[in-house]
């Protein structure tokens, strides 16, 4: 059988919009997470599903991952390697038996709200880009000339690049990308610059509130988005979450280090397709299934 | 300078309704030139990209990915007929799409 790894979406992705009756089919009840979610939040159900809101999406998207991970976990489908994109180290490590499912939503909801109480200390705005068509070296061109202060902190693939920085200076690189041949420039949602220094001290603030006792090794193998090391250890998962707030990461490197691995499967464990079309500008031999596939994959392992 | 050859255009044709019903799980036979590929089959840029990626490989041809997305800001690429006619023009002028009027 071919060695396979799950790979969890960050926030701020595009659904599919048929997440919900794809769970349905498994008899999942959806409610039920929300609900526990809705509870621990102290918030009721209607307002955790109100897209407007920047920690409810980041929740949302960190429920359908849990959802689908039982869905496999109960068909028995044991993945050998967890990478995560972004903010999805969250599920990753649900699904490996690390944190409950309510830690990760305090972890999410701690995160979201020491960077957010940070950077009210500070009166500029911040946000995060996502610019298509244009390679590294002519997007850091781009930085420098015109002395902003923005930050590459994640490649995609050799085309697609996510930045963090001052929401001035975001808005003025998607403009000049656009006119240096970008063929996308989108503004992410977020008031939060991910994976950029800018956060790098609230990253420490965040370290204290983080009980050990709440943290456990992981059953599963992790690779790090950051500096593609792989771990397991409580230690360094806690050392991860910690770097994964403020710290670069790179996708491009840590597909390509699996691949190195030999994985050629890959399942996106959430909602959305953003990792498999990612995926198709990655050269290698693999397969990539997201969650419309669902059915496809279950059955293609469990036949194995 | 790239040569067009007879039966070119309708060979480019083909592949740009055969990727876009694979991608956007669209019966062929329903997209025509005319269709819009936002409005009518919610095309993406990632889409776009590939398409460009699979027309460098099938032709050899050697672009830039900038020198398109100016080309694509001066004439917005909208329908199948779009995209045709813009490919045709890469494979003719390559990085040098940009000088034409």
């Amino acid at each position: 059988m071919e060695k396979f790894s799950l790979i969890f979406p960050a926030f701020g992705i595009d659904y599919l919009g048929n997440e919900d009756q794809i769970i349905n089919n498994y008899s999942f009840d959806i409610t039920g997470y929300f609900k526990k979610a809705g509870k621990f939040l102290e918030t009721n159900l209607n307002d955790l599903k109100k897209n407007d809101n920047e920690l409810y999406s980041q929740i949302d998207v960190y429920i359908y991952c849990c959802i689908i991970s039982d869905i496999l976990k109960k068909k028995n489908i044991c993945p050998s390697f967890l990478a995560y994109y972004s903010m999805g180290i969250y599920s990753a490590l649900y699904f490996s038996g690390s944190i409950t499912f309510e830690y990760g939503l305090y972890l999410i909801k701690t995160v979201y709200e020491t960077c957010l109480d940070f950077l009210k200390t500070n009166e500029k705005k911040f946000s995060m880009a996502l610019i298509i068509g244009l390679d590294y070296e002519d997007v850091l061109k781009l930085i420098t000339k015109n002395n902003l202060e923005v930050e590459i902190i994640n490649q995609n693939n050799r085309y697609n690049l996510i930045l963090s920085g001052l929401l001035k200076d975001i808005n003025i690189i998607m403009g000049k990308a656009i006119n240096e041949g970008a063929l996308k420039t989108k503004l992410i949602p977020t008031k939060i610059p991910f994976h950029s220094t800018i956060i790098k001290d609230a990253s420490k603030d965040i370290r204290e509130k983080i009980s050990d006792n709440d943290i456990k090794d992981s059953a599963v193998k992790l690779i790090s988005a950051h500096d593609q090391r792989t771990y397991y250890k409580q230690g360094e998962i806690i050392e991860e979450i910690i770097k994964n707030i403020s710290n670069n990461i790179n996708w491009l490197k840590t597909f390509k280090k699996l691949l190195s691995l030999k994985y050629k499967i890959f399942i996106e464990t959430g909602p959305g397709e953003s990792l498999t079309k990612i995926a198709k500008f990655i050269e290698g031999d693999f397969k990539i299934y997201a969650i419309n596939k669902l059915d496809q994959i279950i059955n293609e392992l469990i036949s194995v | 300078m790239g040569i067009i050859k007879a039966g070119t255009r309708d060979e480019v044709k083909k592949t740009v309704i055969s990727f876009f019903s694979e991608e956007c799980e669209v019966d062929e036979s329903n997209i025509s030139e005319e269709t819009n590929v936002i409005k009518d089959l919610e095309g993406d840029s990632l889409m776009f990209l590939e398409l460009l990626e699979i027309f460098k490989k099938k032709y050899g041809l050697d672009f830039e990915l900038k020198t398109i997305g100016k080309y694509v800001v001066k004439h917005p690429v909208q329908t199948i007929k779009d995209i045709i006619e813009m490919t045709i023009l890469i494979i003719q002028h390559e990085n040098n799409i940009n000088d034409l009027a």
